[in-house]
């Protein structure tokens, strides 16, 4: 025990007279998280918040023009311009205004299109009640062709942003649609008394199927993803793993000094040496993920962005950066043991801790990655730490639900550790 | 455990054969070192010297062969051997970012000394071989002779009863080697066991009471200074006579 805390001190001061290493070790990782995070906040912010800005052009200026303007303002995520510089807009603005990409869609309601919708939704109920009779015969080419509405889409909107806002358009129109039919087939059975029919309007205006949205998490939680919950925990991991480029360093000068070999001929015994260095460098893992979950909680919201929230489960929390600091010290003792000299170490560490947080959704997150990328990505020990730090911070994860990614860094410390001993021929 | 009135050293039949290596390091050799001598180990690159001393501290397991360390078995008894040998390898084993006397403390209590015992015999260590004056600077700072003279009190702070050094006084000014060898005189006539390898054959002469000169895994001969110099031989220098045995041809 006395030799061991004699390794920690000796480490410890090997460590802090370093202070470019210390500058790696921990100001690059926050350095890193604020930008990533800063530059992504607008991202998702794009795709999150942010309100689609849409250009409304009605030539009709009946019913279904004011009907589909009156649903675009309320479903809140569309700010909707309908003049320029105090002018209503035309056809040629609106067209070129969306293909300069200050609007990301413009629309254009064709002139009459109230009085189309209204004859054509009386056509299809005299069609369905009256079948077979005259009404339906003296339908023209022209009448039957479904009502236009010109839509203008900015090509620089991508695609699955645009298909969400064909989407919206799609169910105001229906719903238009549905309540004009309703009105003929009212008008049509107008001798039941008006309370009656004002009745069954109301009854076929409610929709029979409604969706609720409830998250998957209490209701003290509901944190929707962004760029801080995200990039935090996913950098943090990335300076965790980051420490075994200057242990395997630190490992690989001692052996070329002839430390190592000094350290062998005393009464010291192999474990005790490296035991002393992975409890320095756990500190160090320790240090760094507080320091990083800090710029997430004043930092980053001082320059704008969401602050960080990290649930309440402080053991799990603990336990999951111990199980990430160990294995993380156990991938840097085995890079330590099997490269032959320090510029071996630093190249092949940045690289594989660089591949392992681009396959454990460091850089981009696991769930929006290729399928096949996706099966690979659970190999990558970063992305069971992260996803560790997601559960606790997203789905308020305790203890129980973090415990098999904790289990899995463990074991990787183990193997790690095994396979040191194993080149080092001393298990 | 250990019988100090016993040979120190007693080697039998060693030999050590490098894995994927044809010829073995050491080849069958037979020596005995008496306690408190101090025997000296030369040869040419590649005689096998420094595999011959990794053995004897334990660094390396031999091929064939027994060491027997004050009576018991070398491999049987390892971690009790560590605490009575000192090394002194010929790299400058130090870390450099720490002080002369944090090195020394590390080291110190790595044998399971701490303490004021520790930090006198520290600094009784560094004023003998001339560094008090030095003790809190940063290794890094230090001349090659500053070092060599730190790296060895780092093997001899818990007083060992063997010393084991591996070519100690390599590149470093006069002063520092004379130093060197005083402090080893004196240690040496104080019951220290010392086992020395070097490429000075004229250090050897002076401070080993026996010499073993080694070529290609085999002692080619062995004796007193006296013995190899004497009246019978042809050579008046230890050098001359080392290299009839070990030939002129280059040796990298």
């Amino acid at each position: 025990m006395f030799r061991l805390l004699s390794t920690v001190k000796k480490e410890f001061l090997i460590l802090f007279r370093d202070k470019a290493g210390l500058g790696v070790l921990f100001i690059m990782p926050m350095v890193l998280v604020l930008v990533v995070t800063l530059v992504q906040d607008s991202a998702f912010r794009a795709v999150k918040e942010t309100e689609i800005k849409l250009i409304y052009l009605d030539n009709d200026r009946g019913t279904f023009g004011l009907s589909l303007e009156r649903g675009l303002n309320e479903a809140g995520n569309f700010s909707l311009t309908k003049k320029i510089h105090g002018k209503e807009v035309d056809e040629k603005i609106l067209r070129e205004k969306v293909s300069k990409g200050d609007f990301q869609i413009g629309i254009i309601v064709p002139e009459g299109a109230s009085r189309k919708i209204q004859e054509k939704a009386i056509e299809m109920v005299k069609k369905t009640i009256f079948q077979g009779s005259e009404s339906t015969s003296k339908n023209s080419k022209e009448d039957s062709q479904p009502l236009e509405i010109e839509v203008y889409l900015d090509p620089a909107v991508r695609k699955s942003f645009q298909n969400s806002i064909i989407s919206s358009l799609n169910g105001f129109a229906a719903n238009i649609e549905k309540r004009s039919v309703l009105d003929v087939i009212s008008r049509e059975f107008s001798g039941n008394g008006r309370e009656t029919k004002k009745e069954e309007k109301k009854n076929y205006r409610e929709p029979l199927v409604k969706i609720r949205e409830i998250y998957a998490v209490p209701e003290s939680l509901s944190i929707t993803p962004n760029a801080v919950q995200q990039n935090v925990p996913a950098w943090t991991m990335f300076a965790i793993f980051l420490i075994a480029i200057p242990l395997a360093g630190n490992m690989i000068k001692e052996s070329k000094d002839g430390i190592f070999l000094r350290l062998r001929t005393m009464p010291v015994s192999y474990p005790t040496h490296i035991l002393g260095k992975i409890i320095v460098y756990l500190c160090i893992c320790m240090i760094q993920s507080v320091l990083m979950l800090l710029v997430g909680i004043f930092i980053l919201p001082a320059l704008g962005t969401e602050i960080l929230v990290m649930g309440s489960n402080y053991p799990a929390m603990v336990l999951i950066a111990l199980s990430s600091g160990l294995a993380a010290a156990g991938f840097g003792v085995m890079l330590g043991t099997v490269a032959g000299t320090q510029e071996q170490a630093s190249t092949f560490g940045a690289i594989s801790v660089v591949v392992a947080a681009a396959l454990g959704g460091v850089m981009v997150p696991v769930f929006v990655m290729p399928e096949f990328m996706q099966k690979i990505s659970v190999i990558s020990p970063l992305s069971w730490g992260l996803k560790g730090f997601l559960d606790i911070f997203l789905r308020d994860g305790n203890l129980l639900v973090i415990l098999p990614n904790a289990i899995k860094l463990l074991s990787f410390f183990v193997l790690t550790m095994f396979i040191s001993g194993l080149r080092s021929k001393l298990v | 455990m250990f019988d100090f009135n016993k040979q120190a050293y007693k080697i039998s039949e060693l030999t050590k054969k490098y894995e994927g290596s044809k010829e073995p390091a050491i080849n069958n050799i037979s020596f005995a070192i008496e306690s408190g001598e101090r025997y000296g180990l030369l040869g040419p690159n590649g005689a096998g010297k420094t595999t011959t001393i990794s053995v004897l501290c334990g660094l390396l397991k031999q091929s064939k062969g027994s060491v027997e360390f004050f009576g018991v078995n070398i491999e049987k008894h390892l971690a009790e051997i560590k605490k009575v040998i000192g090394v002194v390898p010929q790299d400058l084993a130090l870390y450099s970012s720490l002080t002369a006397r944090e090195n020394l403390r590390f080291f110190g209590n790595m044998y399971g000394f701490r303490g004021k015992y520790l930090e006198k015999r520290i600094d009784e260590c560094l004023e003998l071989l001339g560094l008090e004056k030095n003790a809190d600077r940063k290794i890094s700072t230090f001349s090659g002779g500053m070092k060599r003279r730190t790296n060895l009190i780092a093997a001899v702070l818990h007083k060992p009863r063997v010393l084991i050094l591996d070519e100690p006084t390599v590149g470093i000014d006069v002063q520092s080697r004379n130093v060197i060898l005083e402090y080893l005189m004196d240690t040496g006539n104080r019951d220290t066991t010392i086992i020395y390898t070097t490429h000075y054959l004229e250090e050897a002469e002076n401070l080993c009471s026996r010499i073993a000169i080694m070529d290609n895994g085999r002692i080619l001969t062995e004796g007193t200074p006296g013995d190899l110099l004497g009246d019978g031989s042809k050579f008046n220098r230890l050098e001359d006579f080392f290299l009839n045995l070990t030939g002129k041809e280059l040796r990298d």
